[in-house]
């Protein structure tokens, strides 16, 4: 199976985490947890990949160029707009709203005055682009994919219910998801629930009847 | 005499065998009956319809061969059953035996083991860096790592912001806190599991049970398969066959060779109605 948080996975095979502790950060992270066969496949995918004490030293050989081109070097090389990105996936008010207008194919400039009016933590653009590229790259899974991946998400059966119907509740839901619980930008974690801080649950105003 | 948790604890241990017994679909499993009370008389004909709609027989032997046939995959069904309710169980018994905060502890030591581990690893692998006086290279360490060295952390500022010595020592503590405390958490655990340790040998022991029950299931599927296929087999040569002075022989492709007229150990007559020759004879 794909997931939408592939480049983040492939950074922790990337940084030398065994299966089990890369599944265990997934699920702190509030993220799905890949399965065995998932994890084979991206250790195959990366069987190129220089080692965890070569990336310490990214100028020699081709280390910055290979994190380059696999869309890996701001988290290796530790880019300031990291800190921000990682602040969107840490902070449930500002991560589900951004994934679901992600989703809705909303441009980072859209997602950044969303976030402005709702008076969440303006993220930059850069770091919502990133956000996207690492934790929510749901473009790069097939629909067929991304179907099957929300449904073991937290939130897929409202994720769905906007992929059924872009433009009637899209805003909505991102707005009933960034004012469900305050906007504390702190991170809370869990350790008796899988997905951690699940906030209490949203209700999504129906949209307008067709005029 | 006998104190009241010892007979109590009797009780436990004796409660998964007193669950089986009430279990009839286990050995049900295994009954040749054709038809049991409850299973649907309805399907079974249906089965049957489809298998005589299928190899059509024409003869006595035929006949009963394809009867014998539904018998079997009727068995397969059961046996089918038996298995899926016998795995559905597993689960549903393992939390009933091990006491709920057994198992949620188990969890939380794990997942506080295997973070405890990633520090561990980390911290170690800083301090070298340290240690061999690569300053550059030690922050740059805490630069790559800081996202998840600041998830498992949870520091009010970043490991990335911190100078690579101070982080070292801080990790260090750090590490050296939570082995203290993960070592109090299992200790609490293995007090937790001595404590209820009657519960969980007999989840153990009903374990054992099941694994057997499964591995029997398999074993007796595989033989209903052999059969079914020497059956089909059977039939397949009997709609080919003639009869060569009151025996009967296979004609098509195999003209040397005379037929297996024993199916299930029964001996097969011939369609003139004269007995088949016997296995591994010659015409």
């Amino acid at each position: 199976m794909r997931f939408p948080h592939r480049r983040y996975i492939q950074y922790q095979i990337l940084i030398g985490m065994e299966d089990d502790e890369i599944r265990c950060l997934c699920v702190k992270d509030n993220l799905v947890p890949p399965d065995s066969p998932g994890l084979a496949r991206l250790r195959f995918d990366l069987a190129d990949r220089p080692s965890p004490e070569q990336i310490l030293d990214p100028d020699q050989g081709d280390v910055r160029a290979w994190l380059g081109n696999n869309r890996l070097d701001g988290m290796v090389l530790g880019n300031d707009y990291i800190r921000e990105v990682l602040d969107i996936l840490r902070t449930p008010t500002l991560r589900y709203p951004v994934e679901v207008l992600i989703l809705s194919d909303y441009s980072a400039q859209m997602i950044r005055e969303f976030c402005k009016k709702q008076g969440l933590k303006e993220p930059t653009e850069k770091a919502i682009l990133a956000f996207r590229n690492y934790f929510w790259d749901a473009e790069s899974l097939s629909f067929g994919e991304l179907v099957e991946f929300l449904h073991l998400h937290p939130l897929g059966e409202m994720y769905l219910s906007v992929l059924a119907d872009k433009d009637g509740r899209t805003l909505a839901v991102a707005k009933a998801l960034a004012n469900r619980a305050g906007k504390s930008n702190e991170y809370h974690y869990q350790p008796e629930s899988r997905y951690g801080p699940l906030l209490p649950p949203v209700t999504v105003p129906e949209p307008p009847p067709p005029q | 005499m006998r104190n009241s948790s010892t007979a109590t604890d009797d009780l436990r241990a004796l409660k998964p065998l007193d669950r089986r017994a009430l279990n009839p679909l286990r050995h049900a499993g295994f009954s040749k009956a054709v038809l049991l009370p409850g299973e649907d008389a309805e399907q079974r004909a249906e089965i049957e319809r489809e298998y005589i709609e299928a190899f059509h027989p024409t003869t006595r032997p035929a006949h009963d061969t394809v009867l014998d046939l539904v018998n079997l995959r009727w068995r397969l069904n059961r046996l089918d059953k038996a298995e899926e309710s016998i795995r559905d169980s597993i689960l549903s018994r393992t939390h009933e035996w091990v006491p709920t905060p057994i198992m949620d502890l188990e969890r939380e030591v794990h997942d506080e083991e295997v973070e405890l581990r990633i520090l561990s690893r980390l911290s170690n692998s800083l301090t070298e860096l340290i240690d061999s006086d690569e300053s550059r290279t030690a922050r740059n360490f805490l630069t790559s790592h800081a996202p998840i060295l600041d998830l498992l952390l949870n520091w009010r500022e970043s490991v990335a912001d911190i100078e690579p010595p101070q982080a070292a020592q801080a990790i260090s503590n750090e590490v050296g806190r939570r082995t203290a405390a993960v070592e109090a958490t299992r200790k609490m655990l293995n007090r937790l599991v001595e404590v209820s340790r009657i519960s969980i040998e007999a989840a153990k022991a009903d374990a054992l049970l099941d694994s057997k029950q499964l591995a029997r299931i398999r074993q007796e599927r595989t033989t209903i398969s052999r059969r079914m296929e020497k059956g089909v087999k059977f039939l397949r040569e009997i709609q080919t066959m003639s009869v060569i002075e009151g025996q009967f022989k296979v004609s098509a492709g195999r003209s040397d060779e005379n037929h297996e007229t024993n199916f299930s150990g029964i001996p097969y007559r011939s369609p003139d109605g004269s007995m088949g020759i016997s296995e591994g004879g010659d015409a």
